[in-house]
Formats: structure tokens, sequence, C-alpha cells
């Protein structure tokens, strides 16, 4: 958000979630936002002693387990605060990652048990096993691209990426149609 | 000539001066994200700059002191950290000192955890800084004539009381520098840090770390956190800098 707002040279910025798009669209640095695929959170579990006793998110909060959550500041921890907040299990993390990525890099090299990610991370990594969140206290994010303004040649991008070669790519990766 | 170099140091920290939001400085700085990570940046770069000294004397001195492919070999190891990407430097010390590691089962074993704790940021910060300490203690220590310290054993004094009272004198303004360039860089230690002791408030979140949360966040108030890491870095290096001349300087002359 602050590359766009210092003037990366950029055409089309896509982000994990809509507020982060609402934001960078409230200060005018970008038009013609479109939806183009949802995510929800899924818990992934090490295969660790504590990792292999976590079967729901109530399990996160059992003491011995070391979770890795993903910083309020990112997308992917907004989302898990708000999925949290709405389920109210007492998580203390370990961690709060920059990014969803560190986050389940934490996982994937044993140093946590378990974290809360984003589907599509879960799939990208088969060794790891995914825990799913029921349906009711998951939450939905949607990603959203948007033309940087005054670039005229996002317009193209903008298209390719809501036609149908593209929405089966995201369909594959195990994003949902918005 | 040396106008572009000044002005390529220069103007990025004067950007960063100007557009310090001076409306909100006392509220950002108050917060207590901010000053949780002041004061653990604090502890725990002024504990891995003790942890250099005493562990790297030793190291330089070995490495002055010896010659054959074997010193070449520790000191190309020693200095790795100065050139690897410190993410990767985090990588390695979680392969190493993690729940899986190498040194880190055995540790885990007797319940001693270092990833996410103010152990491990001290860890990773050491492990970036070292070799600036060692780098700049060695060469000193290689420009020293050996015949003083050997004057001094010759006199009857052990080899450890020649280091004391001869070597370590002399070579005390390269120690106080390169104490100040491995303080320095483990203040500002991100990469190495996050990744092996990860990032939470209050106990591993630094304030480089807590720089970049704020950035996605509130980015004026980054600034305000960055303009105090600039700001207590200078008001160490010029302390440190009168220290230097007025104690050693004078020592080194009599």
């Amino acid at each position: 958000m602050e590359q766009i707002r210092q003037g990366a040279p950029a055409s089309v910025v896509i982000t994990a979630d809509s507020s982060t798009m609402q934001r960078i669209s409230d200060e005018g640095l970008v038009d013609s936002v479109v939806s183009i695929a949802t995510n929800e959170l899924v818990i992934v579990a090490a295969d660790t002693a504590a990792g292999r006793g976590i079967e729901s998110v109530a399990d996160l909060g059992s003491s011995g387990v070391i979770v890795v959550l993903c910083a309020s500041s990112a997308p992917c921890g907004a989302a898990t605060d708000a999925m949290l907040g709405g389920i109210g299990p007492d998580v203390d993390p370990a961690s709060r990652e920059p990014n969803v990525r560190a986050t389940l890099t934490k996982v994937r090299l044993g140093e946590a048990d378990a974290a809360i990610v984003y589907l599509t991370d879960a799939l990208a990594s088969p060794e790891l096993r995914p825990v799913a969140i029921a349906q009711d206290d998951n939450v939905e994010v949607t990603s959203r691209a948007a033309a940087v303004v005054g670039r005229s040649d996002a317009m193209r991008v903008l298209e390719a990426l809501t036609e149908p070669a593209a929405m089966s790519v995201l369909a594959q990766a195990g994003f949902g149609s918005p | 000539m040396a106008a572009v170099p000044a002005l390529l140091l220069g103007v990025p920290i004067c950007a960063l001066m100007w557009r310090l939001p001076w409306s909100n400085l006392g509220e950002a700085l108050s917060s207590d994200a901010a000053t949780s990570a002041l004061v653990l940046s604090l502890v725990t770069s002024l504990i891995a700059t003790a942890l250099c000294v005493v562990f790297g004397l030793p190291l330089a001195w070995a490495l002055a002191s010896g010659k054959g492919t074997t010193t070449r070999i520790v000191r190309a190891l020693c200095l790795l950290p100065i050139v690897l990407p410190p993410v990767v430097g985090g990588v390695a010390l979680l392969l190493a000192f993690g729940r899986q590691g190498i040194v880190g089962q055995r540790l885990a074993a007797v319940g001693l955890q270092l990833p996410f704790t103010t152990a491990g940021v001290v860890l990773a910060q050491t492990f970036v800084a070292l070799p600036f300490f060692v780098l700049s203690v060695e060469a000193a220590l290689r420009q020293l004539d050996v015949e003083y310290a050997d004057v001094a054993i010759v006199h009857g004094a052990s080899p450890f009381r020649a280091f004391v009272s001869v070597t370590l004198p002399s070579v005390g303004p390269a120690v106080l520098a390169g104490a100040v360039l491995a303080w320095a860089r483990a203040l500002g230690e991100f990469g190495a840090t996050v990744t092996f002791a990860g990032s939470l408030e209050g106990r591993t979140q630094t304030l480089p770390l807590a720089v970049y949360d704020l950035l996605e966040r509130d980015p004026a108030d980054a600034v305000v956190l960055s303009a105090v890491l600039v700001v207590v870095a200078v008001a160490v290096l010029v302390g440190l800098r009168d220290r230097w001349f007025g104690v050693f300087g004078s020592d080194v002359q009599r």
C-alpha cells in the first residue's frame, strides 16, 4: 500500500482482502475495483506432538501448543482476529508474523505446532495437516484487483483476471469465485 | 566526489526527519507498542553487544595469531553473516537452535526454548553483529607489534597478564569501535530476528520489527519510530566518540 502511495511503477494492484483495497481506493489511488476470488481461513498443524492433537480452533488455546498468527496489520491477521473474536477462545500466540507466508514457514519448519492461514496456503503445503474451521465461525475474505490511477494498460489485465481461464487457475489453487 | 556518497547517505535520513509528523509525535511515542519496542531493542542490543565482546575477543585473538588454512577457513565462516541475507541467517539459526535443530533438539529436551523468546532475539542479534566486532578487533591485533607482549612475558608476566596489561590497552580503541559497530548492527537487526524469534509485542518485537508492522497500519507513526531509532543511534555514537578519544586516545599516547 505504501509502495502504491509512493508511486511504485505498477499498473494493477491486487489485495488479499477488501478492506485493504478500500483504504487504497479511499485515498483515490485506484479505480475500477473488481473482486477476483474469495478465500477462507484454515488451521494448519505440524507433525509434532502438540500439533497432532489439534482438531479445532479451541485446541489452539490449550497449554503447550505453540501457535503463530499473522500480524493484525496483515490481511490474514485481520481475518484471524475477526474469526477468533467471533468464537472467543483464548489463543496466546508465540508470534504475530508480518505476513501469511512467514506464518506458514514457522509451522513448516516445525517451530510452531499450528497456525491460522488461508486455505490456499494450506493447499500449497501438503506436508501440513489442514484442520477445517466450522463454516459458521469462519470468515470469508475477498481478493480484489484494481487499476492504479493513470495507468492505461491496467484494463487489459483486469479483464484477463476475470476471464474463465483465470478463474479456473484460481479455482485450482483453492480460491472460491466471488 | 565526496559529495555524492555523502548525499546518498544523508538525503534519505533528512527525508525521514522532514516527514516527521510533529503534531502526533507524543501520541505515537507513548503508545505501548512503541515504548515496549524501544525498551526491548535497547536491552537486547546491549546484551548482544556484551556477548560480542566476551566471545569476540578470544576469537579475534585466535584469528589474528593463527596462520594456516584452518585459520583462513574459520575466518571466512566467522565473516559469513555479513554477506548472508539476514533472513537466511535466521533460517540457519532455526536449523541449528530451533526446536528441530541440531543443537535446539537437545536444548528442547532439557526444556530450553530459544525461538519466540527474548533470548532468541539476543541470539539473532549476536549472530549478525559478532563478525563486525571480530573484523574490527582482528585487524587491530594484526597490526600490533607482538614484541611488546613478548617483552612482558620475558620479564616474567604470564601470557594472560601480558594480553590484559599490554595487548588489550593498545587495541582498546579498536575494541570500542568494534563494539559500537556491533551494537549498531544489533539495534537495526530485522531479518534474522523476525525469522528466528518471531514478532510479539513486549517479547520479541524490537523497534525495527515494530516499524515494519506500523508501516502497514500507520506509516506516519512508523516514521516517528524510525526517527527514534536514528536519534538514539546518533546520541550513542556521538557520546561514545568523545569517550573514545578522551580515554583511550590518551592511554595510547602515554
